[in-house]
């Protein structure tokens, strides 16, 4: 599934790559250095690509992957909300929620992992499009923040050759911190305010804290504890909405 | 940036991708601590010295099958129930010989988080041994040496057998 998933997302970043160098070719960059001959309709087209690169916009969206992996798994469902704001040049402010349920059914444990995750941090764009920059790649980094319910409904005490079911534990409040480096990157789908937005992002786990000394079985947001490591392909649809056009 | 510096641009997410990814995705599901210590059982002669048994089948419980087909051995491991306080251990040096019973009663059970692959080890404490013999003259006597079985270092119980 994971490799998969890198496959899959390496193809769309190609895909990406592909189109908006398509996309150069067909724009012929502004030049301020041009002398000043052009009539008041041109310059104001010259003005108004240039202003874009100052634009500043709300993008809002939702990762239209996790419902697909949910539908597809039905063992981790749940939703993620993505928003990002432009701060700076090429700094882009990243806010994401999140929920998840968890059913944990491997190696003789039966558990059920529930709660929210936030997400805060920033993307910073490596390459933009020259008439567009809200089509970009970009490297980001983010904070997730996950208090979750965890149930063991049963767990395995091992024997040697033989795996007896212990009964469960008592439902419980936890909290798990990690980090997530992120690559993706963002296009336009048809000349329109919606972008399909991919990324990679990689899980660090900073702390958990644990019922009776267990490391976490899974966590929202996080995924099936790997080693304190996981990897996540997110696919969002985001909507542009601008809010401020600060021209140069 | 042109196309080339674009391209150049990708690549290097693309290697940043390939690196990250190699420090990722170890799964860890594979057991490979101790489980829970299993009864460590030593035979000797009437005299207390060490005494290798050519041919011992142990039944568990009333099993029909031996769960253990021992050969020229002076000690034996042998893991208790986890489930259950009481393990009933059958001992027959033919196979349709019965001689005797030993149930190891352990009144505390105490269960430690291991890992996630390997789950909980138990452990026994408080515990009994009783002897209950078929066959005069064949097991002469059993001794139980520790009333705790935490770890499989040192035995836990000696069975005498008579010449």
């Amino acid at each position: 599934m994971i490799t998969c998933s890198i496959q899959i997302f390496i193809i769309v970043l190609l895909s990406f790559g592909i189109a908006c160098a398509q996309g150069e070719k067909l724009v012929t960059k502004p030049s301020i250095q041009e002398p000043v001959t052009m009539d008041t309709t041109s310059t104001n087209s010259i003005q108004d690509q240039l202003s874009m690169i100052y634009d500043h916009a709300l993008y809002v969206g939702i990762d239209a992957f996790a419902p697909i992996r949910g539908w597809f798994a039905r063992k981790n469902t749940g939703y993620q909300v993505v928003s990002s704001f432009r701060v700076y040049k090429k700094i882009h402010l990243a806010v994401e929620i999140g929920q998840s349920t968890i059913v944990y059914d491997r190696l003789d444990w039966k558990a059920t992992m529930q709660g929210l995750y936030y997400k805060v941090g920033f993307n910073w764009s490596l390459y933009e499009h020259s008439t567009d920059p809200d089509q970009m790649y970009y490297l980001g980094l983010r904070y997730t923040f996950s208090p979750y319910q965890q149930e063991v409904k049963a767990y395995p005490v091992r024997s040697f050759g033989v795996v007896y079911t212990g009964g469960g534990l008592p439902k419980i409040h936890l909290i798990a911190q990690w980090l997530e480096p992120v690559i993706g990157a963002r296009v336009a789908l048809f000349n329109t305010p919606i972008y399909l937005d991919a990324s990679l992002n990689l899980f660090f786990l900073i702390t958990s804290t644990k019922q009776g000394g267990m490391d976490p079985l899974a966590i929202p947001g996080f995924g099936e504890d790997l080693d304190k490591k996981n990897l996540e392909f997110k696919w969002a649809i985001v909507y542009k909405i601008p809010i401020v056009n600060k021209r140069r | 940036m042109n196309g080339t510096s674009f391209y150049k641009c990708l690549l290097r997410c693309l290697s940043l991708i390939l690196v990250m990814m190699n420090s990722s995705c170890e799964e860890t599901d594979v057991c490979d601590q101790m489980v829970s210590p299993r009864l460590n059982i030593v035979f000797k002669d009437v005299r207390g010295d060490a005494l290798v048994l050519d041919t011992l089948y142990v039944y568990r419980d009333g099993n029909r099958s031996p769960e253990v087909m021992m050969h020229k051995s002076d000690s034996l491991h042998i893991a208790l129930n986890a489930d259950k306080n009481e393990t009933r251990f059958e001992f027959r040096r033919k196979e349709d010989a019965p001689l005797g019973e030993i149930l190891i009663t352990a009144k505390n059970r105490e269960r430690q988080y291991i890992s996630i692959a390997c789950g909980f080890k138990q452990f026994y404490k408080d515990v009994t041994y009783d002897q209950y013999q078929y066959k005069l003259g064949e097991i002469e006597r059993v001794i139980g040496l520790q009333s705790e079985i935490v770890d499989e270092s040192s035995p836990h119980l000696e069975i005498r057998w008579q010449d």
